[in-house]
């Protein structure tokens, strides 16, 4: 069975900021790859002379006209934050610019 | 820069002034007191919508015909994929495949033009605040609309660059679309510089973070001089993204380039096509006010002197009052003399803005029909001006009122202005002999004898007579 390489795997993990270790790298090495498969195969269709789709419904996009003001009250807002220091939500760790 | 040539693409970003952010109908408004202006969309929450605000698709189509871009007719959005703390859905959406404007360009003084390669509209993320190994989100900004700005890579100098970003800028703030405060973060640049001795574009290094126009142009410069001594010394550039230190003058690693298509953009299926119509456009277009470099020719035609149009183009409020009179008599030498001085030291002093004092266009007119005319002097201006601008009063009411008189008994003038020329032989020798100083010293003495009782006009007229008699 095909897999992926390690430093795909890494490279993919990195940009979901996720540390796996040497047996998830295995793991997903043939998970990734058997999802890269299926994607290639509806790439592999001919749709050159197709418009292209951007959704499954037809739906006319709906503009909203300048008025309201439909916001949630601060403690809604933080309500479900694992760590805040009002009015802050935060996150740890250094982050670069 | 002696053998290298410099190649500079700048991307600027720009919130937009709407009432509403772009995907949620929460307010617009970056100085709320913190996570007081947000909703579940700006959030991220699993399972919300977003729609999408028709201001900002206004504006955009706005700042597109302004920059002389082409607006794109069928739009719609793409998700640019990354994990970081200010943007918890995991994407941000943006425009990808159809930015909203194409191919325009600024020209700057020299005639050059710079392309816009396109203008495209995102939404902005939340503000971070890094501090004690933590950072604090306020997502007050989620959401806000954004204009991006892109350049081509046109500009070659770090001269160029300053002009560019200063037009721009002061686009956008003629079109009431921003308010493009850099040191506040509503106009943001991220400039692209590369060196070559060849045709071929250099190795593009990403300049990004810096706080002002000032602060670009020195950025610019330093780059293009690491860049050369890296290859001077036979070394080469890796694609970076750096930021610049303007107390040391130097640029700073922040990383190295991530392949592009890491974001693994893709279509934004929760928002359906978004279609422009020619009518929509040619009504935006009819809203399209005078820009600034076609003000800056209609003053100079009108006799305003250079140095003073720039301070007026640098005032809107100042240029936008001035243009009711466009197609007037008006003196716009002697207005923006009038505007930039006696009215602007009134302003300063009471403590007001220009709006404020509601000033009739017609009395504006007939206080610098007065002044061009010599009818009244600036030193008697400088006199009434406060209650020309607080009352209804005409000219001569409040002259009246104030007990000064514009004396028109000429034989009185000719009798002050012989008893100046026998008390100022020299001054008269002087006159005659060429001296245009002279002439204005026997103004002044006539005028102080005078208590300015008598127009400029007949001052100078009857002195010129007397003299060359």
């Amino acid at each position: 069975m095909e897999k992926l390489t390690k430093e795909e795997v890494l490279h993919v993990a990195d940009l979901a900021r996720l540390k796996l270790d040497e047996n998830e790298i295995e793991d997903y090495a043939y998970k990734l790859k058997a999802i890269m498969d299926s994607i290639s195969l509806i790439n592999s269709i001919e749709v050159t002379d197709n418009e292209m789709t951007i959704s499954p419904s037809t739906a006319k996009i709906s503009l909203f006209k300048e008025q309201e003001n439909k916001t949630i009250s601060k403690a809604d807002a933080l309500k479900n934050a694992p760590n805040k220091i009002d009015p802050y939500i935060y996150v740890g760790g250094s982050i670069d610019e | 820069m002696s053998n290298y040539k410099i190649t500079v693409g700048i991307e600027v970003h720009v919130e937009l002034k709407t009432r509403n952010k772009v995907f949620s109908e929460v307010l617009n408004d970056t100085t709320a007191p913190v996570n007081t202006l947000v909703n579940e969309i700006d959030l991220g929450y699993p399972g919300t919508l977003p729609s999408l605000n028709e201001n900002v698709i206004n504006y955009g189509i706005l700042t597109s015909l302004a920059l002389n871009c082409t607006v794109t007719k069928h739009m719609h959005f793409d998700r640019k994929n990354y994990f970081y703390p200010d943007l918890p859905k995991g994407y941000q959406i943006t425009q990808l495949n159809t930015p909203i404007g194409t191919n325009g360009y600024i020209t700057l003084n020299s005639g050059k033009k710079i392309g816009i390669r396109e203008l495209h509209i995102e939404e902005d993320t939340a503000k971070s605040l890094h501090q004690d190994n933590k950072t604090f989100l306020n997502f007050n900004r989620a959401g806000v609309p954004l204009l991006e700005i892109v350049s081509s890579p046109d500009i070659n100098s770090k001269e160029e660059a300053g002009e560019y970003l200063e037009k721009l800028k002061e686009l956008l703030l003629y079109l009431e679309v921003s308010d493009c405060k850099m040191e506040e973060g509503s106009m943001r640049a991220d400039v692209n510089v590369s060196i070559s001795k060849t045709n071929d574009l250099g190795c593009r290094i990403e300049l990004k973070n810096i706080g002002s126009i000032h602060e670009i142009k020195d950025a610019i410069e330093q780059e293009a001089l690491r860049q050369e001594q890296i290859l001077s010394n036979n070394g080469t550039l890796k694609e970076q993204t750096r930021k610049y230190d303007a107390s040391k003058k130097e640029t700073i690693l922040l990383r190295n380039k991530e392949v592009g298509n890491d974001y693994r953009y893709f279509k934004e299926p929760d928002l359906p096509y978004v279609d422009i119509t020619d009518e929509q456009i040619e009504t935006i277009r009819k809203k399209l006010v005078l820009l600034p470099d076609e003000r800056r020719k209609i003053y100079l035609s009108k006799g305003i002197i250079p140095i003073n149009v720039e301070k007026i183009i640098k005032n809107k409020e100042y240029s936008d009052y001035l243009n009711n009179f466009i197609d007037t008599d008006l003196d716009f030498k002697v207005a923006s003399n009038l505007l930039l001085g006696d009215i602007s030291s009134y302003l300063n002093k009471e403590l007001i803005s220009f709006s404020s004092l509601s000033l009739d266009k017609e009395r504006f007119k007939s206080l610098v029909d007065s002044l061009s005319s010599k009818k009244i002097s600036s030193k008697i201006l400088k006199e009434i001006l406060s209650s020309y601008l607080t009352t209804t009063d005409s000219i001569d009411t409040i002259l009246k009122s104030k007990g000064i008189n514009l004396n028109d008994n000429l034989s009185d003038l000719e009798a002050i202005i012989k008893q100046v020329i026998i008390d100022n032989n020299e001054a008269v020798l002087d006159y005659h002999n060429g001296k245009e100083k002279a002439f204005q010293y026997l103004i002044g003495m006539t005028m102080k004898q005078t208590k300015s009782s008598f127009s400029p006009q007949a001052v100078k007229d009857t002195l010129k007579k007397l003299l060359d008699n």
